[in-house]
């Protein structure tokens, strides 16, 4: 079961919004979607779960045509906590049980397993529960659905630390138990990054790199100490991002650090630490980098 | 979404039956206090039925949305919300037969509310009000996603249909000549029909 993006265009109105976007995701991983706000995340999840048609490309799974066809979209469950809910009068309940009419792989009983360690008073409606509980009931629809491509665009949004941690757990755990795809679209990305196996950046529409998290990671490491030290160390070298904190400098390099630099670095206090995703984010999309 | 779920469905019978009942009663004590003829009777739950029906057709996005989010597409959407509006009209329109004939047993009442004596002018009359039916849910369709394409287009379509749905709500044809009625109510809601399932099958769902 793969999940092929090939060459998709989305336009709305005059706007170009994703261009020659091209992914190959498989089973059994957890991928990251990264991209600042408007670089176009919502809108290739939207195309994913057919809530909108592509202007150019192919979206498949398994080699067939997601858009408009039942036995496709049925394994495909685009979750994200809505903007208005006050309209949401139906308990969590009906929640579970339209979930169990419509998805055929819905499991109630990790449905409601799930709302009792999230604490959901399940006779509640919808509407009548905090952000973070409305939150904790999406998370749980996409996880109990068992869908073969899960995607959960910023659902952790409104929960709090232990409800994001529990999630977090229920998330690893269903994808080393079913053969799913799960795409997790986020901007807390210091909290997820170890969740993710694969990282999809998205920057104005386009994709930036799609790579294995760790093999990212490896790309560059963070130098921390007294500013001319750490300047000293870093000269000729590829820095992405400089930030100070104090009298510390802390530089974020691409490349890899030599042995013989470990003990330079070793030498002049210098603390070296792999590279955060956050960092490497942050640099990648800068607006006032753009182009360079 | 009512095509699909049982309770959804048990719970818009209740409502349909409790609605009608209302109805009949208002309209029985109506018809009674202004001696007017069984007319208004068809005449009032007809119109009823066609306005529910266009609110319907305007108000189906949620349920679209609904239906694509749970991994069902929109052509399903269309048949299942079809089925949803036949079934209902079907129902409304039993219950508004079986009301009529209880009102006419009613002794202040009995032979003001037309029934058996015109039975296939009945059968015609009631075909041609389900048929309306359907063509108005069409018409809340086409009006809503037409408007979701482009506003003026919106604008456009909804004075057109707005004056087409008028004529058809007002005027006397249905009770006069409903065989005409029910032809021209069939040819449109098939037109109409056809131009709902474009724009709905085209439409995208805003999140």
């Amino acid at each position: 079961m793969t999940l092929k993006i090939e060459n998709v265009d989305l336009k709305i109105k005059k706007d170009t919004i994703l261009t020659d976007i091209s992914l190959e995701l498989e089973p059994g991983k957890i991928y990251g979607l990264l991209g600042r706000n408007g670089a176009g995340k919502t809108s290739l999840l939207s195309l994913i779960a057919s809530y909108r048609k592509v202007n150019a490309g192919n979206i498949t799974l398994d080699g067939k045509k997601v858009y408009e066809q039942d036995d496709v979209m049925q394994h495909i469950n685009f979750l994200y906590n809505p903007k208005d809910t006050s309209a949401e009068n139906d308990k969590v309940t009906e929640y579970i049980e339209s979930g169990m009419i419509f998805r055929n792989d819905f499991d109630k009983e990790y449905a409601y397993r799930l709302l009792d360690k999230f604490d959901i008073d399940t006779g509640k409606a919808y509407s009548a529960l905090s952000q973070g509980q409305q939150a904790a009931v999406t998370a749980t629809l996409g996880l109990a659905s068992l869908s073969k491509v899960t995607i959960f665009d910023e659902v952790t949004n409104g929960m709090d630390a232990p409800t994001r941690e529990l999630f977090y757990s229920e998330v690893l755990e269903a994808a080393n138990r079913e053969e799913r795809i799960i795409i997790l679209s986020t901007h807390i990305i210091s909290e997820m990054e170890h969740l993710f196996d694969d990282i999809i950046m998205i920057h104005k529409g386009q994709v930036l790199l799609h790579e294995p998290t760790y093999e990212l990671l490896e790309k560059g490491y963070t130098v921390a100490g007294k500013a001319e030290r750490v300047r000293a160390f870093t000269e000729n070298k590829n820095v992405i991002n400089v930030k100070f904190l104090g009298a510390l400098q802390i530089d974020t390099v691409l490349g890899r650090v030599t042995p013989e630099e470990m003990d330079i670095a070793a030498d002049e206090h210098l603390d070296i630490s792999p590279l955060k995703l956050q960092e490497m984010f942050i640099s990648l999309t800068d607006k006032q980098k753009d182009g360079k | 979404m009512i095509a699909r779920n049982k309770k959804t469905i048990k719970k818009f019978m209740l409502w349909i039956f409790i609605a009608v009942l209302a109805m009949t009663v208002f309209l029985g004590v109506s018809i009674y206090f202004s001696d007017d003829t069984g007319d208004i009777y068809y005449q009032g739950f007809f119109s009823s039925l066609k306005i529910a029906t266009l609110i319907s057709g305007l108000i189906a996005v949620i349920t679209l949305k609904k239906y694509v989010a749970r991994g069902m597409s929109r052509k399903t959407f269309f048949k299942d919300s079809t089925l949803s509006i036949v079934m209902i009209s079907l129902y409304s329109l039993l219950l508004i037969n079986v009301f009529g004939w209880i009102l006419n047993k009613v002794p202040a009442l009995a032979g003001q509310i037309l029934t058996s004596e015109y039975i296939e002018n009945m059968i015609l009359l009631n075909a041609s009000a389900f048929v309306a039916a359907l063509l108005f849910y069409y018409v809340g369709l086409t009006i809503y996603f037409s408007f979701r394409i482009n506003g003026w287009f919106g604008t456009l379509v909804s004075i057109v249909l707005g004056g087409f749905t008028g004529y058809m709500s007002f005027t006397d044809m249905l009770l006069n000549n409903p065989g005409l009625y029910f032809l021209s109510a069939g040819a449109a809601a098939l037109i109409f029909g056809y131009l709902a399932f474009r724009t709905v099958t085209a439409a995208y769902i805003k999140i």
